[in-house]
């Protein structure tokens, strides 16, 4: 019980569209650990991203509850907010700022000082190799660069729980190992990370658990060692690949 | 209410930072724009239309005017760059994930709006006076209640705007607002004679119009700059105001709410 960070339970999402409900999430249920990696996959649609913007707490649950060192984070929704970390798919970034001022108002916004600002900015600025671009509003920045600034920001002030919606969709493998390492090394600080992602190898080398969202229901979970056991495979992909072939059937 | 809000002022603050550095980047442009506009309404009712038998006023009658249809039609650019965000990048979803209320953010959306409108308007006024010269008559103009009433109607187009949002459902209508509501709004709202005109010639439209908040907007702001004895009385145009600016900020957050679902 220490060790979680997070608890998941029975959480419901429902969207009306016409007269049809959607339920993009149905019955939700799990932990997250601290200083753990969980992996969220599943096919287009399965709840991914739903799952994710409820945890950042841009949507609200239709039912269930998230549950922070045994309350409710919509007591204090506020207090929770500024623990977690989030790194959506879209570019949400404010086009009309520089770069350096866009990771400088996210430190700012989360109350942190002035010169923990600036030198956490110049930190994560190195780290993600943005020094050329500082200066410059985020339109000149080229995809890759556009989510390394997006994970930049997500990481000024410094979260507990960072959630990470395809944080490497669209880079070069070079970049994309150097975020793996980010992430690890987060790991090591205790941050606990939630990674939807649909890269499988990206999973498999990250999670220590996998979640895997069919139709919004969890119908996996475990350690990618222990998927890759009982599946008999030697790669998550295809064990992957077999679930939903399972699903299709 | 205020002990509920007081710890978010300071992010607040923040935002609205946010938005003025945005401003200074632009605000020449703005400026620009707006003397364009402007210049071509004032000169054509100084020059054109008393030839074609208007009153030597009408030139200064729109030159007020005109220091609110900034502001006004801006309502239709916030929408639409607004419909663009929630349809794009989703700019918006990151302002409500921050720790504070949901609800503050769709209010700094109006406060921005009205912030960027006021403070390149500001510069019609004088810039028409000496242009115009003694065609521009201010010697009933009150300060005090032109700044009160400017600044009221730049928070009422603000909050008009986020209340129209809420009901806009996607920027290829954002056009059918602009032309359906703010366009009749804008001509049957005192913009280019007084209320009491349109009273006098026919009472059915004249209380009907009553219904419109422009009409409020341009009477206050006419009555403070060229005096209160053609237009209905200051005080109660600034009271009328501000209970559109409550019912819209009200209906905009609860529209906006259940639009973009949030906390």
């Amino acid at each position: 019980m220490e060790n979680i960070l997070l608890k998941i339970t029975h959480l419901k999402k429902y969207y009306q569209v016409g007269k049809q409900i959607i339920k993009a999430l149905d019955d939700v249920s799990f932990d997250i650990h601290k200083g753990e990696i969980i992996g969220l996959l599943g096919v287009n649609g399965a709840g991914k991203t739903t799952l994710s913007s409820i945890l950042a707490t841009l949507h609200p649950p239709t039912e269930g509850d998230v549950h922070i060192n045994g309350q409710s984070i919509y007591k204090d929704i506020y207090e929770y907010r500024k623990i977690i970390g989030f790194c959506p798919q879209k570019p949400n970034i404010t086009k009309d700022l520089t770069v350096e001022q866009n990771l400088y108002f996210a430190g700012q916004y989360y109350g942190m000082e002035k010169s923990a600002t600036k030198e956490r900015m110049n930190e994560l600025i190195t780290r993600y190799n943005l020094q050329m671009y500082r200066k410059m509003e985020p339109d000149v920045l080229s995809g890759g660069y556009t989510r390394r600034l997006l994970l930049a920001r997500s990481l000024m002030h410094k979260p507990k729980l960072l959630i990470l919606d395809e944080p490497t969709v669209g880079l070069d493998p070079n970049i994309r190992r150097k975020i793996w390492d980010d992430i690890r090394g987060l790991k090591k600080l205790g941050v606990s990370v939630v990674l939807t992602t649909h890269y499988l190898d990206e999973a498999e080398i990250l999670s220590d658990r996998i979640i895997v969202l069919d139709k919004g229901r969890i119908t996996l979970i475990d350690t990618p060692e222990k998927l890759m056991k009982d599946f008999k495979k030697s790669r998550l992909e295809d064990v992957f690949v077999q679930l939903i072939e399972e699903e299709a059937d | 209410m205020i002990k509920r809000v007081a710890p978010y002022m300071h992010l607040f603050g923040l935002l609205l930072k946010v938005d003025l550095i945005i401003l200074l980047k632009i605000v020449v442009g703005k400026i620009i724009n707006i003397l364009f506009w402007s210049s071509s309404i004032v000169i054509v009712a100084t020059y054109i239309f008393p030839k074609l038998g208007m009153t030597e006023t009408f030139g200064q009658f729109m030159v007020v005017s005109s220091i609110v249809a900034h502001s006004y039609w801006g309502i239709w650019n916030s929408t639409y760059m607004l419909m663009k965000d929630l349809e794009g990048d989703n700019e918006i979803s990151y302002k409500l994930t921050l720790p504070m209320p949901s609800w503050l953010v769709i209010l700094q959306y109006a406060i921005k709006h009205s912030v960027v409108k006021f403070l390149p308007s500001l510069i019609v006024l004088p810039f028409f006076k000496i242009i115009l010269g003694s065609r521009m008559d201010l010697s009933h103009f009150s300060f005090f209640k032109f700044l009160f009433i400017f600044v009221t109607i730049c928070l009422f187009t603000g909050f008009f705007f986020i209340c129209i949002a809420g009901f806009v459902r996607s920027t290829s209508r954002v056009e059918n607002v602009g032309i359906r509501l703010l366009f009749p709004l804008w001509f049957f709202g005192a913009t280019q004679h007084s209320w009491g005109i349109m009273h006098a010639i026919n009472p059915t439209i004249g209380y009907f119009s009553l219904l419109n908040p422009l009409v409020y907007a341009m009477e206050g702001i006419h009555s403070a700059v060229l005096g209160p004895s053609e237009y209905l009385p200051f005080w109660t145009c600034a009271v009328a105001l501000w209970g559109f600016i409550l019912i819209f900020s009200v209906v905009g957050v609860v529209r906006l709410k259940k639009r973009l679902d949030f906390v």
